[in-house]
């Protein structure tokens, strides 16, 4: 086994040892899994790009993937990709990370912060778990910045999956610290990568349920995934799968090598997004009423596939994006897009 | 479950040599003056010649069979770049992906003697002989017979929906060469029959778009030499599918329709709005990951693999993506598609409609695709 696959079968293992019924019924409820982010952090996968020895950027991306992936396929309650990313965007500021969960502003080009003589004001919509976060990572004036939620007014709401997504609202607040200039697209993909390497995994982990449920639900004296009908479903569904995979892993190579950033973030993105809603449906009709119950576990997984399609990028903006793109390239031809990049 | 490995990394700069050159030669071609969709339904045996002597066909074949001994991904490449760019290139296509690897894979040295050179020079171009009547998805019950006679076979039966027979040199037929009813996979065996041979009837069959590409053939005491055949005896059916992963991954399941995008790329330059970017970002966000998950493929074909999960993953993308092009261009944006204009967007337009319906029927349908697919899941 690689040392990347030992990362994630370790991440695997862990979760599928902490996360135990409670734990699951209680973030549900709001809950805080604090023992359960504490082991994470002992284990150091908290700041899953700095345990590469290397220090080298492919393999912190390759490190990070692997955590990440482990823990959507574990639809993980905790703001395990959020910390991952601010910690990601104040190290490329030589920033310190504070202690304790991080979160991020979410980088929509409407998004409006104000920044005068050093203090911040403006509206953050929708911040994970803002409520729990020592640190939130944004953008102002075209600088990044870390803020500190608790010197906003927060609003609280949550997403389809009851993960916290709350409203800050900042007048004149002081930030933890101040960074260099910032490009908030970059940023944007950045986000959108991760997202989408979430979303193919979850999507990933649906199917595997569906597919067990399949060959054990007997109906008419054989397992329903005895039957066409079901059988193709799922091989369509297969199919939306191995394609999100595929796109995200190409977004993590992008920018590993800091070439096409955009045009794979996009992709991975827009490409999750579509999958998400073909795979979520297609998992809860092969199930049939007990999918749609709060005791079995699909819901877990389809839930957060949703909520997800709209965060860092809709498949709108993300495909508009992609078109003005590969249109506006003085000279180059769509083909010469897909075979080389841009 | 399986689960699918794609690794989508591939050295691209190592391929950037080989790009560069198959497009020079495009270039230069008389053939892409008329780009077509579905390019490699459009037979031009002169385009296949010309194409052959440049070193493009069974380019990763053995010196001594006339092949370039390139990787498997520099082929990939030369395929992608003549359907990205619209080339006739049905001739020799079937001969190229899988007649010459099969007889690389099964055939004597006399039988690949014979025939693979003359491939490679895209001078030899070959047809397949599996369907019948009613022998279709259920390719197992295939009943045109091979008789062993003296000194050869005899062949009687009828085969269906076989490409450009009328203008191909070879037929590799999959024929019953004994029975057992308990074990229909058993007792077939591939045969290599020249098309020009006493007792066989080519009739055309026309397909929906007008042309002449399908053909029934009639076999009535056909007679052909013992080394025609391929293989082992009674072998026929894992010789098949050996084939599938050849046939079902390559760039030809998902850019049937590529020359389509891009001519409708060059109307939304003209006339820009958010609906044709976004229809194009759209299309984009498919087609790369596909593509990735495809050259992962040929990375893996050409170390000796054979990926057929896999292969039939990016069939089924790949056949909904095809068609999915013509679909919403002609649904969302420019209802006139005119099979004889002059203009070039309408035109293509209406040839991918029109083909359209053989995406996901032409290399195993989508059901068959699909049980497959169901099949590694573990629900079969």
């Amino acid at each position: 086994m690689s040392d990347i696959a030992m990362i994630e079968d370790t991440v695997r293992r862990t979760l599928a040892d902490a996360l135990t019924a409670n734990v699951i019924e209680a973030a549900e409820h709001g809950a805080w899994a604090g023992a359960l982010w504490e082991r994470l952090e002992a284990q150091g996968f908290l700041q899953p790009a700095a345990l590469a020895e290397s220090g080298d950027l492919a393999e912190g991306l390759e490190i990070e993937a692997a955590v990440l992936r482990a823990a959507a396929a574990s639809a993980l309650p905790l703001p395990i990709a959020e910390t991952a990313l601010a910690g990601w965007f104040l190290a490329r500021h030589h920033l310190e990370p504070p202690t304790g969960p991080l979160s991020l502003a979410s980088f929509a080009a409407n998004e409006a912060l104000s920044i005068a003589d050093g203090r911040v004001s403006g509206r953050l919509e929708r911040v994970p778990w803002g409520r729990n976060a020592a640190g939130v990572v944004a953008m102002a004036g075209g600088a990044m910045l870390l803020l500190d939620p608790r010197a906003a007014a927060i609003t609280p709401g949550v997403n389809l999956a009851a993960e916290p997504r709350d409203t800050l609202e900042f007048s004149n607040a002081q930030p933890i610290a101040i960074g260099g200039a910032a490009d908030r697209e970059q940023m944007l993909c950045r986000c959108a990568a991760v997202r989408a390497l979430q979303m193919a995994e979850a999507a990933a982990r649906a199917l595997e349920i569906s597919v067990e449920y399949a060959g054990q639900r007997k109906q008419f004296g054989k397992p329903i995934g005895g039957f066409q009908a079901i059988q193709h479903q799922l091989a369509a569904a297969a199919g939306e799968v191995a394609s999100a995979r595929v796109a995200a892993q190409q977004a993590y190579f992008a920018l590993a090598a800091g070439q096409n950033v955009v045009f794979a973030c996009a992709i991975a993105k827009a490409r999750a997004n579509d999958a998400a809603g073909t795979v979520a449906r297609i998992a809860h009709q092969v199930h049939g009423a007990i999918g749609f119950t709060q005791e079995y576990q699909l819901h877990r997984f389809t839930r957060r596939i949703q909520s997800w399609r709209g965060e860092f990028g809709a498949s709108a903006l993300w495909n508009r994006r992609l078109g003005e793109l590969v249109l506006g390239a003085p000279g180059r031809t769509l083909w010469s897009i897909v075979a080389s990049g841009i | 479950m399986k689960t699918p490995n794609f690794d989508s990394r591939m050295n691209q700069p190592e391929l950037a040599r080989i790009r560069a050159e198959i497009r020079e030669f495009l270039a230069n071609d008389p053939s892409i003056a008329k780009p077509r969709a579905d390019s490699w339904s459009h037979f031009d045996a002169a385009f296949s010649g010309r194409l052959g002597r440049a070193g493009y066909i069974g380019m990763t074949w053995p010196k001594r069979y006339g092949g370039g001994e390139r990787s498997s991904l520099e082929r990939y490449v030369v395929i992608e770049e003549l359907l990205a760019a619209g080339a006739p290139a049905a001739a020799h296509w079937i001969a190229d992906r899988q007649t010459g690897p099969q007889l690389l894979r099964f055939g004597t040295e006399a039988q690949r003697q014979q025939v693979l050179p003359a491939i490679a020079r895209g001078e030899c171009f070959c047809s397949i002989g599996m369907s019948e009547p009613d022998s279709g998805s259920d390719l197992a019950s295939v009943r045109t017979r091979a008789t062993r006679t003296g000194d050869g076979w005899v062949i009687n039966g009828r085969k269906i929906w076989t490409s450009y027979a009328h203008q191909s040199h070879y037929v590799l037929m999959l024929c019953r060469t004994s029975d057992n009813p308990a074990a229909r996979q058993q007792g077939l065996s591939q045969i290599l029959v020249p098309l020009d041979v006493a007792g066989l009837t080519i009739r055309p069959i026309i397909n929906m778009a007008g042309a002449h590409d399908f053909n029934e053939l009639l076999f009535e005491d056909v007679q052909v030499p013992a080394d025609a055949l391929l293989g082992s005896e009674g072998k026929g059916w894992d010789q098949v599918i050996s084939e599938l992963a050849f046939e079902r991954s390559g760039p030809e399941r998902f850019l049937s329709s590529f020359v389509l995008l891009e001519a409708f790329a060059d109307l939304a330059r003209q006339q820009p709005s958010a609906e044709s970017a976004t229809l194009i970002g759209s299309m984009i966000s498919r087609l790369v990951p596909l593509r990735g998950m495809s050259m992962s493929i040929a990375a893996r074909l050409g170390q000796g693999e054979s990926p057929n999960f896999e292969a039939a993953l990016v069939k089924e993308m790949g056949s909904l993506f095809e068609q999915d092009i013509g679909d919403r261009l002609l649904g969302e944006i420019v209802p006139a598609a005119d099979p004889t204009s002059d203009d070039k967007f309408r035109r293509l337009l209406a040839e991918a409609v029109l083909h359209a319906p053989s995406f996901s029927i032409r290399g195993g349908t989508r059901e068959i695709l699909r049980g497959i697919i169901a099949r590694d899941l573990g629900l079969r």
